[in-house]
């Protein structure tokens, strides 16, 4: 391996203290998405995150000016107060009131992410230990999707490529600006599918199936991986979504009916 | 019996109620002090080995690509650190403190029920040897996590489940005694004239502790028992194919793992409203508020266990109910943690090593509420969930939040517990390397989290390689900064400055009245109270 | 000085030893709550004949139509396929419905199986009745044989509006060697 990636990590450290603005390659944040829901969801993560920021800053503002003002070695000597119900009712009901206002865009986001009405299309998704299946429900085709990173990159003998451990061999194919309707299951433990950009991960449970949907708004490679631990090879089971145009997509599906009907035609009724 | 002799432990004079001589002193002893040092060491020792199975852990994540472990092997590190940290560090340094300080603060010769103190530490050891044990037979310890969720438990889980189940039932009997224990000697042995409301903090907190502790610790028996008849007698408590349900399990663990979590942190609390107004020389401010809020905390975590579960896919209406009860936690914890604040504000600080903990903690829990705030969130929650977000929010409740308490405790009481101070040099080394390596460790696991990096896997794509380094770099000093605490702690107990019965200037309570070290029964006769 | 401890003691015994007990009537409760709730999309509940007949051909059926999705799964170490001969029935509320399955065992030996439904979404399962399903009972399959089993059902009239479509999902399970333990 070369030694570039080691003393990157040492200089970002010393960045950290500098603060210098050289965080480009860095992911600090939640993504934004590739659909409305991961849009609002990152929207609402942003909005929680400002409000503890702030509350956070007046509390440790009036904790740092009494750490720095009223010191026993400033010749301080302590006050006697120790009880007032007015503050005390005044920060209970105004973090109360905080949280009520908070819930409310949270609930509808909530409630819209679960309506699965009018969907265009259906995949199921079965986690195994250690890969994923993707089944187009009733066109019969089926996906199974492994990793694809050779063992040598993982032993460290060989160099690692630009999506190690995030790449499959048959990545899971959706059409974009559709409405997609994923629904998850498992045949051994629990698995749980999470691409990020899609603003959701829902847990695989055997013998059970979940749902969630999608309508994704642009073509282009989306990658997550299994985030619920499934045995040894947990982190070893990489999810890639391919999202092809509307005309792309029916092609590439009827391709695939195709290839499938032709070997088979005789040896089944 | 009238006498208040002072008997230093480790000097057994032939006295009818001092220690026995030797080594059976301690399998023998039935005195609050010596089980106290006893749950302390054993504290200590599982902090020591399951921080270095952190070590082994961040080593491994130190860059992209299998270094030292193998996955599954990584998988059984993560679950006995997990297992050890909780069981085996925080908890029982909790309940050595109770055993030391409880009797001293109410004004008690001992604990209620000695001889059972006796068997609740006794258990334990045994417990752990078991769980580690596992690491040493034949096939793989347990590698499901220490949620040991089923099917991975039960179907799929090693042979050595079953050493699981049998340690995870001796812990649970132990805590489940020495809860009892603590009740009994709150409730019966205080002081004449020393009322409920006149507590200190420390033991409010720790009574509603113990009721948490019995209410559900024989869930979590519960629910390995079934686990164990799942795996061996046909049952179907949380199989599929027999009607059964993997998500029940995750209900019933959750049950007790939510009110489990406030175990590992209400003591701290306690010890916070004890070394906060000291080193403020001021009373603690809202004392009743304080106990009313620790008692709703206690109260609210018996609602909100599905908040770890909103991916399972529950019902809207039940994940809208559960975002809604588990911020309601956070207005008692605000509370708090104002409370605290209101303490320190117009006081005259000063900062000794046991303040500079109080104060880590305060600033450090904070963090920790608030990223649990944003957990609550269940649309979020379904990106931060099993993410390096969720491990870096609850790193940050319990290192910063119940070992800076302990270890905070450990300082403010060691001179009460030997008699001599600590070096304050040492001291405050030892609180700057953990507070700046903490920082270092866990918070760029947030940025990880964020960014899609999962919990739970010895391997990860390249762009999380920088931040990963960076925590193992903190991680390490860390480990290394907590081999100081240990040499402090030794040295402290072999010599130093003698410390007095009133160790620090602004302390009250019945703990100071007593000489340092403390008589070996605390007080033989009740002191008066008004 | 001190009162006697003992029945504190005996009380908080008694509480400890209830909530082990309520851990386990945690179960019952749990499944009566998922049948309210349809929670994990569990129903599996067997109808009496004549109160189905009386709910069925009820006047207020109108045009609507209900896509019914079927969908199978097979747990890792069942050696049988089970497929849906209809992908999907468009199911009219209040009416009943049937169609079959078909399981096909890949092995040269016995088995025995498990079909565990589960319906999604979620809130929609408490409005799917079964009068006749393979689920109810466990099914032996000869080595090689393929069987049709018999799925009859119907939705109920009160079925949210807004659910145009449901999936109704099978995952077999084998069970061979529960029942051989059991001597049956």
């Amino acid at each position: 391996m070369s030694p570039a990636p080691q003393w990157r990590g040492l200089l970002l450290a010393l960045l950290l203290v500098n603060n210098t603005p050289a965080w480009a390659d860095y992911v600090l944040n939640m993504t934004r998405g590739v659909t409305e829901i991961s849009r609002g969801v990152h929207h609402l993560h942003m909005l929680i995150f400002w409000i503890c920021v702030v509350i956070g800053a007046a509390v440790f503002s009036v904790m740092f000016y009494a750490i720095i003002r009223h010191r026993k070695s400033c010749g301080r000597t302590a006050a006697h107060f120790h009880e007032n119900t007015v503050v005390e009712m005044i920060w209970t009901v105004i973090p109360f009131t905080i949280l009520i206002l908070m819930a409310i865009p949270a609930a509808e986001l909530l409630i819209k992410m679960h309506d699965y009405t009018d969907s265009d299309l259906s995949i199921k998704v079965t986690g195994h230990q250690w890969y994923w299946e993707y089944e187009y429900m009733g066109e019969g085709i089926t996906i199974v999707s492994r990793l694809a990173t050779p063992q040598d990159q993982i032993q460290n003998r060989a160099v690692k490529g630009p999506h190690y451990l995030r790449e499959v061999d048959n990545p899971l194919i959706v059409p974009e600006k559709k409405k997609i309707r994923f629904l998850t299951t498992s045949s051994d433990v629990i698995h749980s599918w999470w691409v990020p950009a899609l603003g959701f991960k829902r847990d695989a449970i055997p013998g059970f199936i979940n749902e969630a949907w999608a309508r994704i708004d642009d073509i282009g490679t989306l990658r997550g991986q299994c985030a619920e631990l499934c045995g040894a090879l947990h982190g070893f089971m990489p999810i890639v979504v391919e999202v092809k145009t509307e005309a792309e997509f029916a092609t590439w599906l009827a391709a695939q009916k195709a290839a499938l009907n032709t070997p088979a035609t005789g040896s089944t009724p | 019996m009238s006498s208040i002799a002072i008997d230093p432990p480790d000097h057994p004079i032939d006295h009818p109620h001092g220690p026995k001589p030797g080594l059976l002193r301690w399998v023998f002893t039935t005195n609050h002090k010596d089980i106290g040092t006893l749950y302390l060491w054993l504290s200590l020792t599982m902090f020591i080995v399951g921080g270095s199975m952190a070590m082994c852990i961040r080593a491994e994540l130190f860059k992209p690509g299998l270094a030292f472990f193998e996955p599954g092997f990584f998988n059984e590190l993560t679950t006995l650190h997990g297992l050890i940290m909780i069981f085996g560090a925080v908890m029982p340094g909790f309940v050595g403190l109770a055993n030391w300080m409880i009797p001293m603060m109410i004004g008690a010769p001992d604990m209620a029920l000695p001889r059972m103190n006796n068997w609740s530490f006794w258990l334990l050891p045994f417990a752990f040897t078991l769980l580690i044990s596992t690491l040493f037979i034949n096939g793989p310890a347990p590698d499901f996590g220490w949620t040991a969720y089923a099917p991975l438990s039960t179907i799929y889980g090693p042979k050595s489940t079953d050493f699981f189940i049998f340690s995870v039932h001796l812990m649970g009997l132990s805590s489940i005694m020495g809860a009892i224990n603590i009740i009994a000697t709150i409730l019966n042995l205080r002081a004449p004239g020393l009322t409920l409301m006149k507590m200190p903090i420390f033991v409010w907190t720790w009574l509603i502790t113990a009721f948490l502790l019995i209410a559900v610790m024989p869930v979590l028996a519960g629910a390995v028992t079934m686990m164990l008849m799942d795996r061996h007698f046909d049952t179907s408590f949380f199989n599929a194919a027999g009607g059964g349900d993997p998500v029940m399990y995750q209900h019933i663990f959750w049950f007790f793992g939510h009110p489990e979590v406030y175990i590992m942190i209400l003591p701290s609390f306690g010890i916070m409203s004890e070394i906060i107004p000291t080193f403020s020389r001021k009373k603690l401010f809202g004392y009743t508020s304080m106990v009313y809020a620790t008692s709703s905390i206690a109260l609210l975590s018996f609602l909100v266990w599905a908040h770890h579960m909103f991916t399972t896919g529950l019902p809207v209406i039940g994940e809208i109910y559960f975002m809604l009860a588990t911020m309601l936690i956070a207005v008692p914890t605000g509370v708090k943690i104002f409370n605290w604040v209101a303490t320190m504000f117009r006081g005259a600080l000063s900062f000794e090593t046991p303040m500079l903990f109080a104060t880590a903690f305060l600033i450090m829990f904070t963090i920790g509420g608030f990223s649990g705030l944003m957990l609550a969130m269940v649309p979020a929650d379904y990106q931060y969930h099993d993410t390096y977000f969720v491990v870096a929010h609850f790193h940050y409740v319990l290192v910063p939040g119940a070992v800076f308490g302990i270890i905070a405790a450990v300082y403010y009481w060691l001179p009460k517990w030997t008699g001599h101070y600590y070096s304050e040099t040492l001291g405050k080394i030892h609180f700057w390397l953990s507070a700046v390596s903490i920082n270092v460790l866990f918070f760029p696991m947030h940025f990880l989290g964020l960014a899609g990096m999962p919990r739970r896997i010895p391997d990860y794509a390249l762009e999380f390689a920088d931040f990963n380094k960076i925590a193992s770099v903190g991680g390490f000093v860390f480990g290394c900064a907590q081999i100081l605490f240990l040499l402090i702690v030794i040295r402290t107990i072999r010599g130093g400055p003698k410390a007095p019965a009133a160790v620090w200037e602004g302390a009250h309570g019945l703990e100071w009245t007593l000489p340092s070290p403390p008589p070996y029964h605390s007080f033989t006769t009740p002191p008066k109270v008004y | 000085m001190a009162k006697s401890p003992k029945p504190l003691i005996i009380s908080l015994c008694i509480i400890a030893a209830l909530m082990f007990g309520f851990t386990f009537a945690l179960i019952p409760l749990y499944n009566v709550f998922c049948s309210i709730t349809g929670l994990n999309g569990k129903i599996d509940s067997k109808f009496p004949e004549q109160f189905t007949r009386t709910k069925i051909h009820d006047p207020t059926i109108g045009e609507r139509r209900v896509v019914v999705e079927f969908d199978t799964n097979r747990n890792a170490t069942v050696p049988c396929e089970l497929s849906a001969t209809q992908a999907l029935l468009q199911v009219i509320p209040g009416e009943l419905a049937h169609t079959t399955f078909r399981v096909k065992n890949l092995s040269d030996k016995k088995i025995v199986i498990q079909a565990i439904p589960s319906i999604s979404p979620g809130h929609v399962a408490k409005h799917l009745k079964k009068l006749e399903c393979f689920c109810f009972d466990q099914q032996t399959v000869e080595a090689g044989e393929t069987k049709d089993l018999p799925l009859r059902f119907w939705l109920e009239t009160e079925i949210p509006k807004n659910v145009h479509r449901l999936t109704l999902s099978y995952t077999l399970f084998d069970v061979t060697a529960r029942t051989k333990e059991k001597g049956t």
